[in-house]
């Protein structure tokens, strides 16, 4: 390991986890404090969740990156996700529904030969 | 030791063990992308030792995958950085959102959480510590996040040690397996389509949509969750 590189790791490994850190441990003082948050705030920080997973839903299925967009390959992952959904909602179980989309997909990989 | 105290402990670890199960779907996903980035690290010109550094610090696939791409194209140290942390910025809004959740009552405890707070976690524990009490939670996330974290190191190290028979094997495995993580997600947003939940996924997956359409990938994950949470905080106070 050269000494550029163990300095970038090591700089970015440290932007990254206090990126994750500091907010982390703000927001957990203001709570523990029992600072009551601003409405618009809390309505902001109840949003992120589902925001974010939204998106990290869209960035699975579309290509990132500038890569071209194969309209085959984006119908198979959102054909795959039907059973997907479906099993979550017979169940309610993560692990099941999240099988049911391995094979699901991987079924339509193979046929489509993608 | 007090039979409380040994009873408290006992309650943690079967809380770590129920979270670490808690992150299988994650390790399915993580491996097969952790084995890829070892190998991208390997045909890039790094070492072993370069890329288990990689996830072992900075334990952040996307950001991980450029920088290698970064070095191999010969980046300059401050835009590797800059880009690193660009890449990063969507972190800053993981902490507050879980914060309230865990009621953590020093900075000390956030030490260890901090870091495995990766898109995958997050989105894991959205939907996994509200179905257990406050007290619980740290446990359960340090038990979600070691899972991911040891099959990500782990897989790193598989792709870079053997990144040639590697290589061969995973191109074919890496589609599918990593499907996993598409499918966690859509299982994780579901109980969360409800009200504001509902309206705020909604605008942020047609922003990001429109973007990454657009060629602008790397703002679309950002603006896209930024504009949905926006969207939220004017909401008003009813529905959740």
């Amino acid at each position: 390991m050269t000494s550029k590189v163990a300095a970038l790791i090591g700089c970015a490994g440290l932007s990254t986890y206090l990126m994750r850190l500091i907010p982390l441990v703000l927001t957990s003082r203001r709570v523990t404090a029992k600072q009551t948050l601003s409405p618009r705030l809390q309505g902001f920080l109840a949003a992120v969740g589902p925001s974010f997973v939204a998106v990290f839903v869209v960035y699975s299925i579309l290509p990132a990156g500038g890569a071209k967009i194969v309209p085959l390959q984006v119908a198979i992952k959102i054909l795959a996700l039907l059973p997907v959904a479906f099993v979550y909602q017979k169940t309610g179980n993560f692990g099941s529904s999240v099988l049911a989309g391995l094979v699901g997909y991987g079924g339509l990989y193979l046929l489509a030969g993608a | 030791m007090t039979s409380e105290v040994q009873a408290v402990q006992k309650g943690a670890w079967s809380l770590w063990r129920e979270g670490l199960q808690g992150a299988q779907p994650i390790m399915i996903g993580y491996f097969p992308v952790a084995v890829m980035f070892g190998i991208s690290t390997r045909t890039a010109g790094l070492g072993v030792l370069d890329a288990l550094a990689m996830s072992l610090f900075i334990f952040a696939g996307a950001s991980q995958f450029a920088l290698v791409g970064m070095l191999a194209s010969g980046v300059s140290f401050p835009g590797a950085l800059i880009a690193t942390v660009g890449l990063n910025l969507r972190h800053l809004f993981y902490g507050p959102a879980i914060a309230p959740m865990l009621g953590l009552t020093s900075w000390k405890q956030a030490l260890p959480v901090a870091h495995g707070l990766t898109d995958e976690v997050f989105a894991s524990a959205l939907a996994l510590l509200p179905r257990h009490s406050i007290t619980e939670r740290t446990a359960l996330l340090l038990g979600l996040e070691t899972g991911a974290y040891a099959s990500w190191v782990l897989g790193t190290l598989v792709g870079a040690l053997c990144f040639q028979a590697a290589a061969e094997l995973t191109p074919a495995l890496v589609p599918v397996l990593s499907f996993s993580l598409p499918s966690l997600f859509l299982v994780i947003l579901l109980p969360l389509l409800k009200g504001r939940g509902a309206a705020s996924a909604l605008v942020a997956a047609v922003v990001a949509t429109a973007l990454l359409l657009s060629g602008f990938s790397t703002a679309a994950l950002l603006a896209g969750g930024i504009s949905g949470s926006v969207l939220g905080a004017f909401w008003g106070r009813d529905d959740d």
